[in-house]
């Protein structure tokens, strides 16, 4: 593990314990209105201002990197499941099941990633509750956000079928359910990881981009994308400075993830 | 850039030819086939980016038109939309994949 690595992890680590704990420290709850004190700077009592509703910014930051950092790890694990469970059968199984899957995997592949999602957001109703329209986005995005995965599972699964071990299982009378659960899938368990670990940050943005466009998370629950939306009147921005705190905080968490990303030895 | 350190690299390097011609010649159709895929991939950021580009910086274009209609569920519009960037999709994929199979098969 390299330096550059071990700093990458000690820091989501922090931030984890951070909004695992920010119950305690928040100044205030991320929806209460200080009426009086509407696009305050920073002072002690707000340490990062408040926002145009007089909203405490500190604390929407950090309630928000908690809808963020769960709503994206969420929607990666439904998604590599369904990767995980499509490619490996599709590569056990073999012949036109694999090749239904792979027309299916290329043909979502070709469409637009942002305009699929927006069609599908569109196609549900827009104006529900916040938690709603925090599963909303989560279901959308770990359903719609497979294909790569499966691709990369289907390979690696037809590179088992062939192996000797899975011809000592099934000469001693293996069903097929057992060998994909016992066999092949235990075989393919570092993949999977590697799989999850990759799509959190491709997530973590997306949920942004969707909010930033008021598709994601709705108001008055914050999100990063949500914290966002105030940055096309630039003057605003670089008058106050300090209001770019989400966007740094989403740089510097996709970065680190990407940085500890498993390594190539480990995946294969 | 592996392909710098082939061997034909080296035997043009030997006959003389100067940095420029070896690039366009020798390095450039070798390395192409994988850069073209890569084009072809890039598409499909590049419109995806359009959409929060364009609702940002209050540009019109295709991006903020599909903000509009999902913001105005507007059905009609957003799903051929969807299906319009995918056929120049398809079409960007297929002739970034046409042109790196005429280039392979220029090499073999």
């Amino acid at each position: 593990m390299s330096s550059l690595k071990k700093i990458a992890a000690t820091l989501l680590c922090i931030i984890l314990i951070v909004i695992v704990l920010a119950t305690i420290f928040v100044p205030a709850p991320y929806a209460q209105q200080f009426r009086e004190l509407p696009n305050a700077g920073p002072s002690t009592a707000h340490p990062l201002g408040t926002d145009a509703l007089g909203r405490d910014s500190l604390s929407r930051l950090l309630y928000g990197t908690r809808v963020s950092l769960l709503l994206a790890p969420a929607a990666a694990l439904l998604s590599t499941l369904i990767a995980a469970l499509l490619g490996s059968a599709a590569g056990f199984v073999g012949g036109w099941f694999e090749r239904i899957v792979l027309v299916a995997t290329d043909l979502s592949l070709a469409l637009p990633w942002l305009f699929l999602l927006l069609t599908v957001r569109a196609l549900l109703p827009l104006d529900v509750p916040p938690v709603v329209s925090v599963t909303v986005a989560f279901l959308m995005m770990g359903l719609l956000g497979w294909q790569a995965s499966v691709r990369v599972i289907c390979a690696a699964a037809r590179g088992v079928r062939d192996s000797d071990y899975l011809l000592l299982a099934r000469s001693s009378g293996c069903k097929p359910a057992r060998l994909l659960l016992r066999h092949v899938a235990p075989n393919l368990r570092s993949l999977f990881y590697a799989q999850f670990w990759i799509s959190i940050p491709l997530f973590i943005l997306t949920e942004a981009n969707l909010s930033i466009l008021g598709l994601g998370v709705m108001e008055p629950m914050p999100s990063w994308g949500n914290l966002m939306r105030g940055f096309e009147d630039f003057s605003a921005v670089a008058a106050n400075p300090w209001k770019l705190a989400p966007l740094v905080l989403l740089v510097v968490v996709v970065m680190c993830f990407q940085l500890v990303l498993p390594s190539e030895e480990v995946t294969q | 850039m592996r392909s710098y350190d082939q061997p034909h690299v080296l035997a043009a390097r030997a006959r003389g030819l100067r940095t420029g011609a070896i690039f366009l010649r020798h390095v450039l159709p070798v390395a192409a086939p994988p850069l073209l895929a890569l084009l072809g991939v890039s598409f499909a950021i590049a419109f995806g980016a359009a959409i929060p580009i364009e609702a940002l910086c209050d540009s019109p274009g295709l991006g903020q038109l599909a903000w509009h209609a999902a913001l105005n569920r507007d059905l009609p519009l957003i799903v051929n939309l969807t299906f319009a960037v995918s056929l120049v999709m398809l079409a960007a994929n297929s002739l970034a994949d046409i042109a790196g199979r005429a280039f392979a098969g220029n090499t073999q």
